[in-house]
């Protein structure tokens, strides 16, 4: 076999993989579900949409001076009053919605994707370390994670961003809100990793190969990172897929309780909160949209980490 | 199965509680009220706040109070006597006692006034800093003034008299500081003369008043209900939402955007009056270098152009009409137009973002300057979307304006004089407790060092000699006409070098259900002690 794939040249082993996943359960399991789809579909729509807000954005509503007041509280283009300029309508500052909703879901889903980074980083890490080498780092490590779950996620992350405020003062934490919430969400959520990879790694120990590894003396960080990590990155995806949505959440929940972003630089929980001031005036698009876009966002990802788990599981098939 | 057993058990917790809360005879008659801040500390000298001495004022009582037009009478002083210009004498209300069950003596006077012009009080010029205060008798306390007051007495309304014996026993000798750190125990607690005594109090949480069975003055009690419960809520719809469901019977302020919903709901209402309070923008003119700036070496601030720029950058009728709609009226003076005959004489500055341009470059800044600029996020009505549309407006002209809203126990910490007046540049709101311009030029415009001696909230730290000369002359000066052109002379140079930046006088409204009366001053002080709530 792997002589044949060395003559096939690069373009057809590519084209051989890419039938590989076109075969597999994963693809099979997706085609067989309009939901996922949906959700796919809408997450694409979105995720794609907010990295490419520079460009397609009407206006950008981070440069201040752009802004004007007079544009306040347009209700959107069909609407009586409305403005064809502000498909969605404007917030209280006169910021186009549609932009701020663009601009906001990409810090949203950057600091999200940034933070369950991290939190994969540490979880992983410290999993594998736990699990292969045991004893009094396993000790450790799993009963700062016990304690560290006896907390929900949103007060780690409030705990977090709370200490990192105080320590760094309101002033040097000017524009570095960004990393101080993926740190705080980082931070709330890396527990479930490091369960998982262990417990995963406490299987694999004591497999064949990596019984194998160590008889010829491949030092343990590669023994770690090179053989165990990629069996048990499974799981891993999975929970990481679906704690993309819980992250998404938590920074509209940091942002709503305004510990996140500051006000001039809106994410989905500052529209969110920006919006909640008109909840009850008849300015109900103000809260809507960006409503609408967290839940389904959150909603949509959700899903599919949902189907990534269920595809992935043998046991389900 | 499961879901419907959880479902009936909320339920079932739900009718439990509310039949717990509404079975409670103690509620028969409660007045709820909200506001969108907190109360902390009850040292009633910790800060000098409208709302919190309004809270207070329930409590503690002064030498004289203020009836629901702002007229002065007596309260714990039945009388007083002017023996000469620098002698003011003061005959104390006899029979009067503390809820602790103390009496109120002469002592306690001399007492307070000493205690409200130490270190960490935010009243200090309650009284002048030189009055010396005398004990004739038990019941006779004499003011001794190094130069003539005929305002003396004006602000005395919020000057609570405090227990010395109290004080003592309980280590409050000294004023609790407005830091925004610990407060300390004694600071949880409060030990007056007036109409309420306050049965619990957790800071941000709620506040829980009674009435004083031992009220010397039972004749003009004109509340009829047993309890008050203060809570703060800071969302401003989850403010409106309480107010409508009937979960409270008061909240202060109602955002703007919901009065109409307010007033169209058939139990509650909207009462509105113009309001006393002047919202400002400061700038440091003080230190040599801005704190919180790009700028390094010199302070913009000091030069007259650039404080005009800004002025000029702030469009007055689009706050005005899209952030207040329309319940504001833009201020070209400190001062609100009530309070000062003749304010109509002068004019804000034109909004010409094309002429601040033009000044900045002239001052060197001509691709403008950053900075930082503080707000409290929960003192005014809409404190913190002005601030934004302010940044907004700044940045046409150049100037990068980084905008930190806070909730005001932290503004106030950090801004005001307990913080050292760290801060650049931001918004300030100020009603005068005496309701005269006297006060506007002490408090607001006097020369003052770092601790806050001279003007305390002058936060910008303007100083001119000559506004001050003034001052001093209006303070003494008795002919009305006179005293006015001193008062033009003063505002003049504050406008013409741009001192502050007036942005407008609110309006005042607060959000009351249809249940209960209760009079609205315009100083936007809520005296619940007036309140009657019908069943």
């Amino acid at each position: 076999m792997s002589l044949r794939d060395d003559r096939e040249g690069f373009g057809s082993v590519w084209n051989r993989r890419w039938r590989a996943f076109a075969d597999s359960h994963l693809l099979y399991s997706f085609g067989r579900s309009k939901l996922v789809m949906v959700a796919a579909v809408f997450a694409v729509v979105v995720i794609g949409a907010a990295l490419a807000a520079p460009l397609i954005a009407p206006t950008n509503p981070l440069d201040l001076a752009s802004l004007d007041l007079m544009d306040a509280r347009i209700p959107p283009m069909w609407m009586e009053g409305g403005d064809p300029r502000f498909v969605i309508g404007t917030d209280d500052q006169g910021r186009d919605l549609l932009s701020a909703l663009l601009y906001g879901a990409q810090v949203s889903i950057g600091v999200s994707l940034c933070a369950v980074g991290l939190a994969i980083l540490l979880g992983v890490g410290l999993g594998l370390v736990s699990g292969y080498f045991g004893g009094i780092f396993d000790t450790l490590i799993m009963r700062a994670a016990d304690v560290q779950l006896t907390f929900p996620a949103i007060l780690t992350a409030l705990l977090v961003n709370g200490a990192a405020r105080a320590v760094l003062g309101d002033q040097r934490l000017q524009g570095g809100e960004f990393w101080v919430l993926v740190v705080s969400i980082g931070l709330a959520f890396w527990v479930q990793y490091a369960r998982t990879v262990r417990a995963s790694t406490l299987q694999e120990r004591h497999k064949d190969y990596v019984q194998a590894a160590r008889l010829i003396g491949v030092p343990a960080w590669k023994i770690m990172f090179g053989h165990v990590l990629p069996n048990v990155l499974g799981p891993v995806t999975v929970i990481a897929t679906i704690n993309l949505a819980l992250a998404i959440i938590t920074e509209a929940t940091l942002s709503f309780l305004g510990v996140g972003l500051p006000p001039t630089h809106p994410s989905l929980g500052t529209l969110v909160r920006i919006g909640n001031d008109f909840l009850m005036s008849g300015e109900w698009w103000i809260v809507f949209f960006p409503g609408l876009v967290l839940a389904g966002l959150a909603l949509s990802v959700n899903i599919l980490g949902d189907w990534l788990r269920d595809a992935l599981n043998p046991k389900l098939r | 199965m499961r879901i419907r057993k959880v479902v009936l058990a909320a339920l079932l917790m739900a009718g439990v509680t509310t039949f717990g809360l509404s079975a409670d005879p103690a509620a028969a008659k409660t007045f709820r009220y909200a506001f969108q801040g907190d109360l902390n500390s009850l040292d009633p000298y910790t800060l000098n706040e409208t709302f919190t001495l309004g809270a207070l004022a329930n409590v503690y009582e002064g030498l004289t109070r203020r009836d629901e037009n702002l007229k002065i009478q007596p309260a714990l002083a039945e009388s007083w006597e002017i023996v000469d210009p620098l002698r003011w004498r003061f005959h104390l209300r006899k029979g009067v006692k503390f809820q602790n069950g103390e009496d109120f003596t002469a002592d306690d006077v001399v007492f307070s006034a000493e205690r409200v012009r130490a270190q960490g009080s935010e009243l200090v010029t309650r009284l002048p800093a030189d009055a010396e205060v005398v004990k004739v008798d038990d019941h006779t306390v004499d003011f001794v003034l190094k130069t003539p007051n005929p305002i003396l007495h004006a602000e005395w309304d919020s000057w609570s008299i405090m227990s010395k014996k109290w004080a003592e026993a309980n280590g409050a000798t000294k004023p609790q500081p407005q830091t925004g750190k610990e407060l300390n125990p004694w600071a949880l607690k409060a030990n007056g003369t007036g109409p309420f005594v306050i049965e619990s109090h957790e800071p941000g949480v709620k506040t829980v008043y009674k009435p004083n069975p031992a009220w010397w003055d039972k004749a003009h009690k004109r509340f009829n209900v047993d309890e008050v419960v203060f809570t703060t809520i800071k969302a401003p719809a989850t403010r409106v939402a309480a107010l409508l469901s009937g979960e409270v019977d008061l909240i202060e302020p109602v955002p703007v955007q919901d009065m109409k919903r307010i007033q169209d709901n058939p139990t509650t209402d909207v009462m509105t009056g113009a309001e006393l309070r002047t919202i400002h923008l400061f700038m440091d003119q003080k230190r040599d270098e801005l704190k919180y700036s790009n700028v390094k070496g010199k302070n913009p601030f000091k030069d007259v152009r650039v404080r005009k720029a800004f002025m000029e950058a702030i469009d007055i009728e689009a706050i005005k009409s899209k952030v207040m709609r329309g319940l504001a009226s833009p201020s070209a003076l400190m001062i609100a137009p009530l309070l000062y005959s003749r304010s109509s004489e002068f004019k804000r500055l034109p909004y010409d973002p094309a002429d601040a341009k033009k000044l900045l470059a002239e001052a060197g800044y001509p691709d403008g300057f950053e900075l930082t600029m503080h707000c409290p996020n929960d003192r005014y009505v809409n404190d913190e979307a002005i601030c934004q549309a302010a940044t907004s407006m700044l940045a046409k002209i150049g100037v990068k304006v980084t905008l930190q809203a806070q909730p005001k126990a932290q503004f106030f910490g950090r801004a005001g004089p307990a913080g050292g007046y760290d801060t650049s540049f931001g918004m300030l709101g100020w009603t005068p407790s005496s309701f005269d311009s006297f006060n506007v030029l002490q408090n607001n415009a006097g020369c003052r060092d770092d601790k806050g001696n001279g003007g305390p909230f002058n936060y910008g730290g303007y100083c001119n000699p000559k506004v001050d000369e003034l001052a001093k002359a209006i303070l003494v000066e008795t002919d009305t006409k006179k005293r006015d052109a001193l008062i033009y002379d003063a505002f003049k140079i504050l406008t013409d070098e741009v001192a502050f930046i007036p942005l407008h006088q609110q309006a005042l409204a607060w959000g009351v259900s249809k249940k209960v009366k209760i009079p609205q001053r315009a100083d936007n002080s809520i005296i619940f002690a007036w309140a009657q709530k019908e069943d």
